[in-house]
C-alpha cells in the first residue's frame, strides 16, 4: 500500500477516527495515552480505531471503484 | 454468524485485541468464507502499512528512544505527576490560618478558656499573647487594632493564595 495513496485515504475519515489512527499509528502512543489525549474512555478509542479501519476499507473500494471507472471512460 | 457481524471483528483480528474465543470464531469464518479471508488479509496489509508511517515520520518517543539507545542509557519512563504537593498544602494552611487569626480568634480563645485549658494550652496561649501584643501596638485605639488584624490576615491570604496558585499550576 502507498503511502501517499493511505495518507490520501486517511484524509476522508471522520476527525475522531482519523485522529485516534493517527495517534496510535503515527504518535506510537498506547491506547491509555490516546484516551488521555482525546478525553476519551479506553473502549472508545478502540472502536474509533477499529470503525476507522472500516471506514478505510470502505474510501478504498470506492476510490477503486471511481478510478477504475475513470480508466473504462477514457477513450 | 453471517459476514456482516465479522465485518467489525476483523480489524481487531488484525491488530490482535481479540480474546481467544473470538479469534477462533474469526479463525473458523475465513476459513470456510473467502470474502472475509479476503477482508482479513487486507486489514493486516493496513496493518504493516499503517505501522510502517511511523518508520518515516518520527515522533518525539521515537527519536528519545533513538537517542536514549546510541548513548546508552535507558530509556526515563514518564514521570507520573505526584498529587502531593507540599508547597500548595502549606500554601493552604497559610489561608486556614489567616481566617483562622482574623474571623475566629475570639471563638476559639474563649472556647479554651471556658474548657479551662487556656493557660496550659500552646495555641490558646499563643493567640491570647497575639491579641495583647496588639493591644499593645494599637495603643487600647479599636480602630488600630482592627487595622493590624486586617494587615496581618491580609498578608497570611496573599502569601498563601500565591503558594497555592504557583505550585497547583505547575
Amino acid at each position: 500500500m502507498e503511502r501517499e495513496y493511505l495518507e490520501r485515504c486517511l484524509a476522508e475519515l471522520d476527525e475522531d477516527f482519523r485522529t485516534a489512527i493517527e495517534l496510535r499509528y503515527m504518535g506510537e502512543m498506547s491506547y491509555t495515552e490516546i484516551a488521555e489525549t482525546m478525553g476519551l474512555p479506553i473502549g472508545t478509542v478502540k472502536t474509533y480505531i477499529h470503525r476507522g479501519k472500516t471506514e478505510l476499507k470502505r474510501v478504498m473500494n470506492r476510490r477503486r471503484f471511481v478510478d477504475s471507472y475513470k480508466k473504462e471512460d477514457r477513450p | 454468524m453471517s459476514c456482516e457481524k465479522f465485518e467489525d471483528l476483523l480489524p481487531r483480528y488484525a491488530d490482535g485485541d481479540l480474546s481467544a474465543e473470538e479469534k477462533s470464531r474469526v479463525d473458523e469464518h475465513t476459513a470456510a468464507c473467502a470474502a472475509c479471508r479476503g477482508s482479513l488479509a487486507f486489514y493486516s496489509e493496513l496493518e504493516t502499512s499503517l505501522t510502517s508511517l511511523c518508520d518515516l515520520r518520527p515522533s518525539p518517543g521515537r527519536t528519545a528512544a533513538a537517542v536514549a539507545e546510541r548513548l546508552g542509557l535507558r530509556p526515563r519512563r514518564h514521570a507520573r505527576r505526584s498529587f502531593v504537593n507540599v508547597p500548595a498544602i502549606v500554601g493552604a494552611g497559610f489561608i486556614v490560618l489567616g481566617i483562622a487569626l482574623y474571623d475566629f480568634r475570639s471563638v476559639v480563645a474563649d472556647f479554651f478558656a471556658r474548657v479551662g485549658i487556656g493557660a496550659s494550652n500552646g495555641y490558646s496561649r499563643a493567640v491570647t499573647d497575639l491579641t495583647q501584643g496588639a493591644v499593645q501596638v494599637s495603643g487600647g485605639s479599636e480602630w488600630v487594632l482592627i487595622t493590624i488584624y486586617a494587615g496581618v490576615f491580609a498578608l497570611v491570604m496573599l502569601i498563601g493564595s500565591w503558594m497555592v496558585l504557583r505550585f497547583v499550576k505547575r
